[in-house]
């Protein structure tokens, strides 16, 4: 008896243990079935963060793509306003040339007939009394000492007229073109290879050989001599290339902005002195441009005739 | 006084017009108006030469012995007849005086230096052709500056 109990307990004992491990065993089962369904959720989460960068990652490509298109049509436009600008100088002295040209034939068409009408009242028999009565005249009229009354004052104003009518080019100021010259003195300062200063202006060309007349060649030696005064003896002679008057100067131990101010200065001083030594009203504009752009508008070392 | 184009006058002196301003531009002598009158055509002529040399820089001057100014170092006249012949014969035949003269030390021969004339320049602050204010006449347009050309006398 003892043993049949002692097997009728072991066997409930096993099927005790059978039953909780069966229960432990469930229990991790749905405990792997969680953390499955947990893991799944994640990497639908992984999932979805991975198109997010993809979606980021095609972002910043497509945007790197935009900077690179904007930057080329930056550098378009830069190229295009460097081009523009070349291009305006070139038009810019152009037209200074041919505004100075049709300018300079008014003055020389007016001074040639000034002086051609000067030549004929000089070449008449009467010329010389008519002058000294002229100046007589004008030096009786001027005179605040002697009293003159004005019946004889109006007569002497009328004598006096006359005598402008008969003899008004040999006693009146040469004539000037109804035009202003008007021009555009650029200069620049450039530092590739040697430092200099360069300054130019769209002239017409001076007659060959020049003369009295000759306006263009009245203002190139009144800015050079102007350049001379104020800089010094020995300074490089201005040299013509494509119409354009260029005058370069090596700014040696100054610095070169200066020495292109400098030089600038003496040559629109020279240019005015001289249009107004010639009687025509003159306008100058003064324009610094960028060294890039001086730099193809006057290349060194190019097809340059020097006076 | 006649004048000239400073073209033709400087054709005539065999230079280039250029040469010619920067001859009269650097003693402050050009006409703004180009026209040469007879003082400045005899200035073109003189210079023509040496406008060069002038304006290539300094020039090495001979200094005198003593350290005195330049405008009172004194210039000895040159002798009216003192051949190098004549002062060459006594070495030929030598006297005893002359030989007793010739032991004893010589003073140095005279450095006879003519100070460079200075040139002619407008005191500082006066008016030159370029820095003086254009007269200028009111007309029509406005103001208008007016330079009357020279009447030739002959006619």
């Amino acid at each position: 008896m003892g043993l049949l109990k002692d097997f009728l307990r072991i066997e409930a004992d096993r099927r005790g243990a059978l039953a909780a491990l069966r229960l432990e065993a469930q229990s991790r089962r749905l405990q792997i079935d969680e953390i499955g369904a947990e893991a799944k959720r994640k990497r639908d989460e992984v999932a979805m963060i991975e198109e997010g960068l993809r979606r980021l990652a095609e972002d910043i490509a497509r945007t790197e793509e935009q900077l690179l298109e904007i930057e080329s049509r930056r550098d378009d436009h830069d190229r295009e306003a460097h081009e523009r600008k070349i291009e305006a100088v070139r038009s810019s002295l152009e037209y200074d040339r041919a505004d100075g040209h049709r300018i300079s034939e008014d003055f020389r068409r007016l001074r040639s007939a000034f002086e051609s009408e000067r030549a004929r009242l000089l070449a008449e028999a009467d010329t010389g009394r008519m002058m000294d009565n002229f100046f007589q005249i004008e030096a009786f009229l001027k005179d605040t000492g002697t009293p003159i009354p004005d019946a004889a004052r109006k007569a002497l104003v009328k004598e006096r007229q006359d005598l402008m009518g008969r003899i008004g080019p040999l006693v009146a100021p040469p004539p000037a073109p109804e035009g202003v010259f008007k021009a555009t003195v650029v200069y620049t300062a450039l530092e590739e290879g040697e430092p200099a200063a360069i300054v130019a202006v769209g002239l017409p060309d001076e007659a060959e050989p020049s003369g009295a007349h000759d306006l263009p060649a009245l203002l190139l030696y009144g800015s050079y001599a102007s350049v001379v005064e104020k800089i010094g003896p020995g300074v490089p002679r201005p040299r013509r290339e494509e119409g354009v008057v260029i005058y370069e100067q090596p700014a040696g131990s100054r610095a070169t902005d200066e020495a292109a101010l400098d030089l600038f200065l003496a040559v629109k001083a020279g240019l005015e002195k001289a249009a107004s030594a010639a009687g025509v009203p003159c306008e100058l504009t003064g324009v610094f441009l960028e060294p890039e752009i001086a730099s193809a508008v006057f290349p060194r070392g190019g097809q340059a005739r020097r006076f | 006084m006649a004048v000239k184009w400073i073209g033709d006058a400087a054709q005539e002196l065999g230079i280039t017009p250029l040469d010619a301003v920067e001859i009269l531009a650097s003693r402050q002598e050009y006409p703004m108006n180009g026209l040469v009158d007879e003082d400045r055509f005899k200035t073109l002529r003189l210079m023509r030469g040496g406008k060069r040399l002038e304006t290539s820089g300094s020039q090495a001057m001979p200094l005198p012995d003593r350290h005195v100014s330049p405008m009172t170092v004194p210039v000895v006249a040159p002798a009216p007849s003192a051949p190098s012949r004549v002062t060459r014969q006594p070495d030929a035949h030598p006297s005893p005086r002359a030989c007793s003269r010739r032991r004893s030390p010589r003073p140095p021969p005279p450095v006879h230096v003519i100070p460079a004339p200075p040139p002619i320049r407008p005191p500082v602050g006066e008016a030159t052709s370029v820095t003086a204010p254009l007269q200028t006449i009111p007309g029509r347009e406005g103001e208008r500056t007016v330079i009357l050309p020279p009447v030739d006398p002959k006619h």
